[in-house]
């Protein structure tokens, strides 16, 4: 459920968050009949929304976010799709971060996640300044100059990693073998069950 | 497990790159070469202005190299559960996240490239799924 300005609220009828390893935002398209608050939805963009949904426990964290209606689009069917992106990143950085990689933490946390598990992890990368003159990021946001940090050295910036008080840098890939099962996947056919 | 789709790649057996600083004086120059193997085959070499130690260009060579031989792309939609999970249940899958997957054919292991959350309400039901793509490696993995 959507609270707008107004506290003008929107019954959500069908929505999906999509997420990938290299999202620091998250693109939130938010399906939602037309109702009384809908129809005081101003068309402009930057209205701000506040997501209080909260579905089995899982999205308990977006309720306290502010979003931000990025455009609104009429469907058919009565139905209008508020497309909505974080403003905010959600990244609390450590202060070495700002002069290179925390490549300290990554190695934490992927040791956290290889532990008994029988494989091993590897990423050696260290802290590094770059020398004056060697590159500039006038036109790149913080993260974006942090990405490419993280990026030159093979890595990729986790922004809110379940287990680590900071951002960390970790590793696109593993060196394989890929181990470390946090999660278990059963399955019991290979085809819709 | 609802459904499962895949989808294939191959890459040469690549196993040496050379991995560069662009500016003369402030880069440097990596070859990097899987170890016990003979280092003959390159990968296509990659640059940046901010490989400035080695240390950064190895592990860029590393990640590199871990990009080759037969691999799959594969989607798999489950049911997303709320914690604490109940044996068989399955959590919430983050990207980076390793996975590992028992099927029919046996277990294998893969890492979350990105996730789908889908979230339907139809009458009184709620539905919650999640869509995890995995990378699957066959050669250098199982």
């Amino acid at each position: 459920m959507c609270c707008l300005p107004g506290d003008d609220r929107l019954g959500s009828k069908r929505s999906h968050e999509p997420c990938g390893r290299a999202i620091f935002g998250i693109t939130l398209p938010h399906q939602a009949p037309i109702c009384a608050g809908a129809n005081g939805l101003p068309r402009a963009h930057l209205v701000p929304v506040t997501v209080v949904a909260g579905l089995h426990g899982f999205f308990g964290e977006v309720a306290k976010r502010h979003l931000q209606v990025e455009s609104l689009r009429e469907e058919k069917r009565a139905q209008r799709s508020l497309a909505t992106i974080s403003p905010h990143r959600h990244v609390r950085m450590a202060q070495n971060l700002s002069v290179g990689i925390a490549g300290w933490e990554s190695a934490r946390v992927i040791a956290e996640e290889l532990a008994d598990t029988g494989f091993t992890g590897e990423y050696d990368t260290v802290d590094w300044n770059v020398p004056a003159g060697a590159w500039f990021y006038d036109a790149s946001t913080p993260l974006d100059a942090i990405s490419a940090l993280a990026e030159a050295s093979g890595g990729v910036v986790q922004s809110t990693p379940p287990r680590s008080p900071c951002a960390c840098v970790r590793p696109i890939r593993r060196a394989l073998g890929i181990g470390a099962p946090r999660h278990r996947i059963t399955c019991c056919r290979r085809t819709l069950c | 497990m609802l459904t499962e789709s895949l989808q294939m790649r191959s890459a040469p057996l690549y196993d040496a790159v050379v991995v560069t600083g662009e500016l003369a004086g402030k880069g440097v120059t990596c070859k990097v070469r899987r170890s016990g193997e003979e280092g003959r085959l390159y990968a296509q070499q990659v640059s940046s202005p901010l490989i400035t130690v080695p240390a950064a260009g190895a592990e860029r060579g590393r990640n590199i190299l871990c990009d080759r031989g037969e691999q799959a792309a594969v989607d798999l939609t489950v049911p997303l559960f709320a914690q604490p999970l109940k044996p068989g249940e399955v959590g919430l899958v983050l990207p980076l996240d390793l996975v590992e997957v028992v099927g029919a054919d046996g277990t294998w292991h893969g890492q979350c490239e990105s996730l789908r959350i889908e979230v339907s309400a139809d009458d009184q039901a709620v539905v919650i799924e999640q869509t995890a793509t995995l990378e699957r490696h066959y050669t250098d993995a199982d």
